[in-house]
């Protein structure tokens, strides 16, 4: 079975600034995979490159076994994205939009503006679907995002903090969705810096650190079967250990002082 | 697949199918891209639409651009009666007063109004990675600005060409200056687009946004500036320079001249077969089609760069020592120096503000030479030089534009802080900010026209700079009471809708302080005493002092900004 994605060597430097150092991984299909690390490791880069949006600098990448080319678009019909900045059209309703969206992957106008509308129903974003998104709360605008990136029934999901703004009823079944499409065979590339979530929803995790992946596999195997959670691995692998002190220094400064 | 439904205004987009597939261009996808961009510039508030803001989907589609058109119409009529002024000069005479004038307007409304839809990063966030290709996504951006570049053409220039076409009787002339216009605007449109291109190519994040917001500035204030030219030179100088120019010379500055270039098709449609006229029109069509070739081939590399606007940069900022010697000297205490502190970092940031406020402030120092230049031309040196230290009375008129401009900013939800700190003296709010916008436009030029005028009448340099400086003190803080007064500043978003409606009360204030420039600039310039400027800067020193006393501590502003869904929760 080809790998969903695969990125080998892949490397990107801004000027003098190198953030992916040499990153190399292969995702089955019909993975969640949860793919973290701090700011700055250089996750954002990493998906921007595969959806084009960047050039690496060195490395190749391929989806569902096919090298990308520089002028090749036809893939990414095939993947579903949601940024983690809310990037939409606000002067548009969220109709107009997602009915855009789904036009852009080659669906019918009224198919798409169908299946916006059901999807939205389901999810509760019913009552603002014929209002401008500048109007929307940050919630009803994540959603928006993440029908956009659902509409065309991607193999493919690239979603970067896809819970930002959901209540927690709207989270649980965003996360039941994500189970449901992993079950369908489909592949899901989920960053978060939420490691309780991430943990939960994952089967494989890969943490970027500085530009390099420091750990890759699924959460039992990484930790060695120890009685640890995501967050304290992460903290770990991070060199991350100061939170306490820094939590009281920074209220030590809020409170003015030590009580 | 079904095709693409446009709307009306869009069916002429059916025409060019063959060409863009030929070219490569993903049709559909072109259609949708076009559609989209035309509905969010019907929407938009800078301009472009200008339609009447509602939260649906249905209204502003019905007709957007027919405001605009219609105000575009106005100043077309303006330039129409212009020409008609110009009726008995030469035929070249006419097109060059007319394409010069066409020549700034395209190229303001393309840095102005329509760089919002170029430089759009979103494009590729949304586009990019849904598999639109760089050029389908160029092209179509191409489109719809040279479609509302081309109803520019057509309202800006149309009155003109009915009063030529009225004047001088002659249908092939109508037809050569409308092929002169349409071509003068593919060259403002690639202009542009070419100089956006470069400052992409040549810089990164924070400080690419800075260039390109200098680069708008830069050249509106220069198209002002030199607009004004022929008024600063006044009549019998260009009479010197025998204005009228004939129709079939061949003159070395059409070269660099190019609004002229434009006249070339006008001549040879009426008949003129001069060489000149040949020359004129080959520029004039080979110009602009090699900078549109070039820059198509080049296209990719823009949607390259623009991913450049998104990223930032890690450079960080220190306070000027202006900003932190004047906030310490003009803030009456903390809290007024922290609204100071906002009002400066605003008017650092603001493009918009920029934009429309600078240009004003160059026309300021501009207005009394042009006013002046009449009768100081023909003045003495002794004589003149006792009204030129007054002359930098004429930034007060852009304190109205610099007012009024404080009540917009481009994220105005982030004033909604002061609906949740406790905010019990908001007169203080009004005051520091509109402190700091007085020492951060007016206050350097004020106190460096002074110094610099001490070589020209060192006996009243400093006494009129006084004189100058508490007058316009006075005047902003009386005026920023009035204009700003009761709305919360920088807590709306700017549309030219409600530019218009300020256009009333900044033309009362305009009058007011053109009133005052005359007579500072009269009686200070024939009295030309140094103990008259001190009595007039005490009378306007006291009445300054008293302005800025009589901000109410207990303004309460209306905190209603636009709500969202989550200010429902």
């Amino acid at each position: 079975m080809e790998p969903a994605i695969k990125l080998s060597h892949v490397q990107k430097a801004f000027g003098a600034k190198t953030v992916l150092k040499d990153v190399s991984f292969a995702i089955d299909p019909g993975t969640i995979v949860g793919y973290i690390g701090p700011n700055g490791a250089g996750k954002s880069t990493t998906v921007k490159i595969i959806l084009g949006l960047l050039r690496q600098d060195a490395g190749t990448i391929e989806i569902n076994g096919r090298p990308l080319r520089e002028d090749d678009n036809d893939y990414k019909r095939h993947i579903g994205y949601v940024p983690e900045a809310v990037d939409v059209f606000d002067a548009l309703t969220a109709r107009e939009y997602l009915t855009l969206i789904g036009q852009l992957y080659g669906l019918d106008e009224a198919v798409a503006g169908e299946k916006a509308e059901q999807l939205a129903a389901i999810v509760g974003l019913a009552p603002a679907f014929d209002r401008r998104i500048t109007s929307c709360s940050k919630g009803m605008r994540q959603l928006v995002l993440i029908i956009a990136s659902l509409l065309h029934d991607p193999d493919i999901l690239f979603w970067d903090e896809p819970l930002n703004g959901l209540d927690a009823n709207t989270v649980l079944v965003i996360e039941e969705i994500l189970h449901e499409l992993r079950d369908r065979g489909k592949t899901i590339f989920y960053s978060s810096h939420i490691m309780d979530v991430v943990q939960k929803l994952s089967d494989r995790i890969i943490l970027l650190n500085d530009g390099e992946v420091q750990a890759d596999g699924p959460f039992n195997e990484i930790t060695s079967g120890a009685d640890t959670n995501l967050q304290e691995l992460f903290n770990e692998l991070t060199g991350f250990a100061e939170h306490g002190e820094k939590a009281k220094a920074f209220v030590d400064i809020v409170t003015g002082g030590d009580r | 697949m079904a095709d693409i439904q446009m709307p009306k205004a869009l069916q002429w987009v059916r025409l060019l199918r063959p060409l863009l597939e030929k070219y490569g261009v993903d049709y559909r996808q072109y259609c949708l891209v076009v559609r989209t961009k035309y509905e969010m510039a019907a929407r938009s508030q800078n301009g472009i639409g200008l339609t009447m803001q509602t939260n649906g989907p249905k209204k502003p589609s019905a007709n957007p651009m027919r405001t605009s058109f219609l105000v575009n119409l106005l100043i077309g009529g303006v330039i129409a009666l212009l020409m008609a002024l110009y009726a008995h000069t030469s035929l070249m005479t006419q097109l060059t007063t007319l394409f010069s004038t066409l020549f700034i307007m395209f190229f303001l409304t393309m840095l102005t109004s329509y760089s919002t839809l170029i430089l759009d990063p979103r494009d590729r966030q949304i586009f990019t990675v849904r598999g639109v290709s760089g050029r389908t996504l160029n092209l179509a951006r191409l489109s719809i600005v040279g479609m509302f570049l081309l109803l520019t053409i057509l309202s800006l220039g149309g009155p003109s060409l009915i009063v030529i076409a009225m004047s001088q009787q002659n249908i092939p002339l109508v037809l050569g200056t409308l092929l002169g216009a349409l071509l003068l605007a593919l060259f403002c449109f690639v202009l542009s687009l070419f100089l956006y291109l470069l400052v992409l190519r040549f810089f990164d994040g924070e400080r690419l946004k800075n260039i390109l917001n200098i680069l708008q500035i830069v050249i509106a204030i220069g198209f002002y500036i030199s607009a004004q030219l022929p008024n600063l030179l006044g009549a019998d100088v260009l009479a010197k320079f025998n204005f009228t120019i004939p129709n079939n010379v061949f003159f070395w500055w059409y070269l660099p001249a190019v609004p002229v270039w434009f006249a070339g098709p006008g001549l040879l449609m009426a008949g003129v077969f001069a060489p000149s006229a040949w020359l004129l029109t080959v520029l004039a069509v080979v110009v602009p089609a090699v900078l549109l070739v070039i820059y198509l081939k080049h296209a990719g590399r823009f949607e390259q760069y623009l991913e450049k606007l998104e990223q930032s940069d890690a450079t960080s900022r220190k306070n000027g020592w202006w900003f932190t010697l004047s906030r310490r000297v003009l803030t009456a205490n903390s809290e007024e120096a922290t609204y100071y502190t906002l009002g400066w970092r605003m008017l650092q940031y603001e493009r918009e503000y920029k934009l429309r406020v600078y240009p004003q402030l160059a026309y300021g120092l501009i207005i009394p030479l042009i006013m002046g230049s009449a009768f100081l031309r023909n003045m003495s040196w002794a004589m003149a030089k006792n009204f030129a230290p007054y002359l930098s009375v004429g930034l007060i008129l852009a304190v109205p534009t610099a007012l009024m401009m404080l009540r917009y900013a481009s994220q105005p939800e982030a004033m909604g802080i002061f609906r949740f700190v406790p905010f019990a003296t908001q007169g203080l709010l009004l005051r520091g900010i509109v402190l700091a916008m007085f020492a951060r436009l007016f206050l350097p030029l004020l106190l460096l026209y002074p110094l610099a005028m001490l070589a020209v009448a060192p006996a009243t340099a400093l006494t009129s700079g006084l004189l100058v400086l508490t007058l316009s003190l006075a005047v902003t803080f009386l005026f920023g009471r009035f204009m700003v007064g009761k709305v919360l500043p920088f807590s709306a978003e700017f549309n030219a809708t409600k530019g218009m409606q300020n256009g009333t009360i900044g033309c009362v204030t305009v009058g007011l302080a053109m009133v005052l420039i005359f007579a500072v600039i009269m009686v200070g310039g024939l009295v030309h005493a140094w103990w008259l400027d001190l009595i007039g800067a005490a009378i306007f020193g006291v009445i300054a002092w008293l302005s800025w006393r009589s901000y109410p501590r207990s303004i309460m502003y209306d905190l209603h900004l636009q709500e969202t869904e989550s200010d429902q929760d």
